[in-house]
C-alpha cells in the first residue's frame, strides 16, 4: 500500500463541489493561506460498517486548496476543469511545481507551503550514501 | 505518592535524510510541551531535551549522552520521545531508524539502550515519525509472527559480529510500552502525515489526564485510523496495556522484571 496524495485547487470565486467515492476512511485537510500552521484537518469521512466504500461531497470554498491522503485510489471526476486543478502524487514524492496561488494565498512562501502540504515524516536512505549504522550501543555501555 | 520520572526527548526538525529537505518546524515546540507536561505531572522529573541549537546539530553522541545521564530506578517512569523523520528498514538495512541531523539511531540501538536499564523501569517510547512502530518490532519483522518478513541480504561480517555480541533476540525483547505514529513499515509504506504528528502527543497527554489505560488509548486510535493517520499502542509484556497512561503511582514490581507476563508480542 502506497500513500497517495490528492490536492484540489479552486480558482473560482464560488465553492466547487466534487463527489468522491473512497474505499477507506478519508481525512480531509485544508492548506492554510497564511500563518504558522500549514494545514488543518477539517473533516473525516468514514466507510460505514458493512459497506465497502463511502461516497461524499467535498466542498472546496472559493480560492482554497484542499487535499486528502488514501491508500486505495478514490474515484472522482473533475466537475469544473476550468476552475478546479487536481494534482496527485504518490508516497513521499514531492509535489510538482505548484499551480499559481489562488487569491487568498500570499505569494510569499506559497511554494514552500504547497510543498509541505500533506508531507510525511519519512526520510529516504538513497538521498545520501548511508553510513553503516549497525548496532552501536556499546558506546553507552561504559566506553564513553 | 508520585513516582519519579525521567525522560529523553529527541526533536529533529531538519535532517539530511528528508526528501526535499522538508522541515518539521513544530518538532521542538511539541517536545518542549511534553517536557512541561511531564515536569508538572511528576514534580522533580529529570527530562533531557535533545534538540538542535544554532551551530549544534542533533548527533548520535548527544543522544547517547542523554541516555547515559538518565538513571531511572526500578518503578520509575522513563519516557523516550522521538519527533522527526523516520527511515524504513529494507533488505540492506534490517533496522528502522530515527533520522538525526546527519546520523541515525536504529531500533536495535534503542532496544539495546533499554536493555541496559534496571529491571522494572517503566519505559514508554513515543515514536512520532514514519515507520515509527518499527521501534517496537525491531527490524523488518511481522507484527503477527515476529518472523522476518523478507529475505535479508547477507549482512557484513561487521554487522554479524555486532549482532552476535549484543544478542539480537535479547535486543528485540526489550520491554516497553510503544506509542507510535505509523505502521511498522513492512505492512505498508508506513508514512504518517506531518499534519497529525502533534496530535499524537496531545492525545497521550489527554489520555494521561483522563486516567485511561494504554489499551483504551489504542482502541481510541483504532476507531479512526486513516491513511497517513495511524497511531498504535503496543506493550511488552502485554499486560502493561492495562496500566494507566503515564501513571503517577508506583507500579508493583513484576516477579522477574523483563520476563513478567511473557514476551507479549
Amino acid at each position: 500500500m502506497t500513500l497517495q496524495r490528492h490536492m484540489f485547487v479552486n480558482y473560482d470565486d464560488e465553492t466547487i463541489t466534487i463527489e468522491i467515492k473512497a474505499y477507506e476512511t478519508v481525512d480531509i485537510y485544508k492548506l492554510e493561506p497564511e500563518g504558522s500552521t500549514t494545514e488543518t484537518l477539517v473533516d473525516t469521512q468514514e466507510v460505514p460498517q458493512n459497506e465497502q466504500c463511502v461516497i461524499f461531497e467535498l466542498h472546496i470554498p472559493a480560492g482554497m486548496i484542499y487535499g486528502l491522503g488514501v491508500y486505495s485510489t478514490p474515484e472522482y471526476t473533475n466537475p469544473d476543469t476550468a476552475h478546479l486543478t487536481i494534482l496527485t502524487m504518490s508516497g513521499k514524492d514531492p509535489w510538482p511545481q505548484p499551480p499559481p496561488p489562488p487569491p487568498p494565498y500570499d505569494r510569499t512562501g506559497y511554494a514552500t507551503r504547497c510543498a509541505s502540504f500533506l508531507s510525511g515524516l519519512g526520510g529516504e536512505r538513497e538521498l545520501q550514501q548511508a553510513p553503516d549504522p549497525g548496532p552501536s550501543v556499546e558506546l553507552a555501555a561504559g566506553t564513553r | 505518592m508520585t513516582r519519579a520520572a525521567h525522560g529523553v526527548l529527541i526533536a529533529v526538525p531538519e535532517t539530511a535524510w528528508a526528501k526535499g529537505g522538508a522541515a518539521i518546524r513544530e518538532a521542538v515546540t511539541a517536545a518542549s510541551e511534553l517536557r512541561g507536561f511531564l515536569e508538572q505531572r511528576f514534580p522533580g522529573a529529570r527530562i533531557e531535551l535533545v534538540a538542535p541549537e544554532p551551530g549544534r546539530p542533533v548527533t548520535k553522541a548527544a543522544v547517547l549522552d542523554a541516555f547515559a545521564a538518565a538513571h531511572p530506578a526500578p518503578g520509575d517512569l522513563f519516557v523516550v520521545l522521538f519527533f522527526g523523520h523516520g527511515l524504513p528498514a529494507d533488505s540492506a538495512h534490517p533496522y528502522q531508524s530515527w533520522a538525526l541531523t546527519t546520523e541515525e539511531l536504529t531500533d536495535v540501538d534503542l532496544a539495546g539502550l533499554l536493555r541496559q536499564l534496571p529491571p522494572d523501569v517503566d519505559t514508554v517510547v513515543i515514536s512520532t515519525c514514519c515507520y515509527g512502530r518499527g521501534f517496537y518490532y525491531v527490524g523488518p519483522r511481522s507484527p503477527e509472527t515476529g518472523a522476518w518478513t523478507r529475505p535479508l541480504r547477507m549482512p557484513s561480517l561487521r554487522q554479524l559480529s555486532r549482532a552476535f555480541a549484543m544478542g539480537v533476540q535479547d535486543v528485540v525483547d526489550a520491554p516497553m510500552v510503544c506509542i507510535s505514529a505509523a505502521g511498522s513499515g513492512e505492512a505498508g509504506d508506513g508514512i504518517v502525515l506531518r499534519a497529525v504528528a502533534g496530535q499524537l502527543l496531545a492525545e497521550i497527554q489527554a489520555a494521561a489526564e483522563e486516567g485511561i489505560s494504554y489499551r483504551d488509548l489504542d482502541e481510541r486510535f483504532r476507531r479512526r485510523r486513516a491513511a497517513g493517520h495511524e497511531f498504535h499502542v503496543d506493550a511488552r509484556p502485554a499486560d502493561r496495556l492495562d496500566q494507566a497512561v503515564l501513571a503517577t503511582e508506583v507500579l508493583p514490581c513484576a516477579r522477574d522484571g523483563r520476563a513478567a507476563g511473557g514476551a507479549g508480542r
